[in-house]
């Protein structure tokens, strides 16, 4: 991910498609499919349990969320001031997958650093409801289901947006 | 006094059965002419990643690259991808540009066909056109790990081709940015994802 400014205001861009595949064409591999730490939960479960499944959206909306939450709790301005996530980092898929659900049981615990407070509720929010997707995707083994990810994530950034217009009146 | 051949591209390392090169020296002579008489691609050079050069690329763009200072991203090893990045001018517009150079496996996709195939997919959605870098340019070259394996009669599989991309350069990258900005950054580039037909092996 990489960005720009224009006209006053950012404008990001994703780069390195080389790694991408066309719709229609998906393939359903073990490799590849993220950073660990922040792989969404489902993805991280195929790889402890050796069963590939097909890499989609949902799973990058969710991982971009746990990045937000990794970054809003541990950093200020910068600075790592923390480590409350650090057993995520350095250990095997299982461990990797039972630690952030263990965070995710009780992410009110997790309180985001001063200058990242924007974050904190719209994440909890919107990490509690890929938590419920995926007990949902479970119970219908694994079939998709027919949701509007995009419409959570334009939420979640209407909320942050919001309050960072009420914070700066 | 045997003598081995290695061969080191992206795809793999090649080594010859040795030879004695005291018993057997026409042969090594001949090696040595061989060697006397490759060009810089025979040995494995880009000519298009050389500090100063100037190419055309295949839609007639002059792309010349920078001196000295001008990697922003070069590999690890030899082997796999080995994407490297270098800072470019040229003289048909006015704004710094990058060339990527780098040696994707054969069996995947194309970069600039996928690119391609979301700005036509996606050509009436702002979401998303505007936060993907569309290429400049692209430059084809016939460099090839399978060439030198098909000679050899041995396995092709895994081969990788060169390919050369030109974008204009951005700012930098998320990582650089704090936080209201890098949510912002974030969620543009993660909404977009959202409505092109591209699955991208996300690594955030």
């Amino acid at each position: 991910m990489m960005y720009k400014r224009i006209n006053g205001g950012i404008r990001g861009y994703l780069i390195d498609f080389d790694l991408a595949g066309l719709a229609g064409r998906e393939p359903a591999n073990l490799d590849r499919t993220g950073t660990m730490p922040f792989m969404a939960l489902e993805l991280l479960h195929s790889v402890v349990r050796k069963a590939p499944i097909t890499h989609t959206y949902d799973h990058d909306a969710e991982a971009v969320c746990w990045v937000v939450l990794w970054l809003g709790v541990q950093y200020e301005d910068g600075e790592r001031v923390t480590r409350s996530f650090r057993e995520w980092e350095m250990v095997n898929a299982k461990t990797c997958y039972q630690e952030k659900r263990t965070v995710l049981e009780d992410l009110h615990l997790y309180a985001f650093t001063e200058a990242n407070k924007v974050l904190q509720e719209p994440i909890r929010d919107i990490l509690d409801k890929f938590d419920t997707l995926y007990f949902q995707k479970r119970k219908n083994r694994g079939k998709a289901l027919d949701l509007d990810i995009g419409g959570w994530m334009d939420e979640c950034d209407k909320e942050i947006r919001d309050q960072v217009s009420c914070t700066s009146e | 006094m045997i003598l081995w051949n290695w061969w080191y591209d992206p795809q793999c390392a090649i080594q010859t059965s040795g030879f004695n090169f005291f018993e057997d020296l026409p042969r090594f002579f001949i090696l040595l002419f061989a060697w006397q008489r490759f060009t810089e691609e025979d040995w494995g050079i880009v000519p298009q990643g050389q500090p100063g050069r100037t190419f055309t690329c295949d839609n007639d763009v002059e792309i010349t690259l920078g001196m000295g200072q001008s990697v922003v991203h070069r590999p690890y090893g030899i082997v796999g991808r080995g994407t490297t990045v270098l800072r470019a001018t040229s003289a048909c517009k006015d704004v710094p540009f990058v060339v990527k150079l780098s040696f994707p496996e054969e069996s995947r996709i194309p970069e600039p066909e996928i690119l391609d195939t979301i700005q036509k997919r996606a050509a009436d959605l702002p979401d998303v056109t505007d936060h993907i870098l569309h290429y400049t340019a692209t430059k084809s070259t016939n460099y090839s790990t399978s060439h030198i394996r098909k000679r050899l009669g041995i396995n092709t599989e895994g081969a990788r081709k060169l390919t050369i991309i030109v974008f204009e350069e951005l700012e930098g990258r998320i990582s650089d940015l704090n936080g209201i900005e890098m949510w912002h950054v974030a969620y543009q580039v993660n909404k977009c994802g959202y409505f092109f037909p591209v699955i991208h092996m996300f690594s955030p």
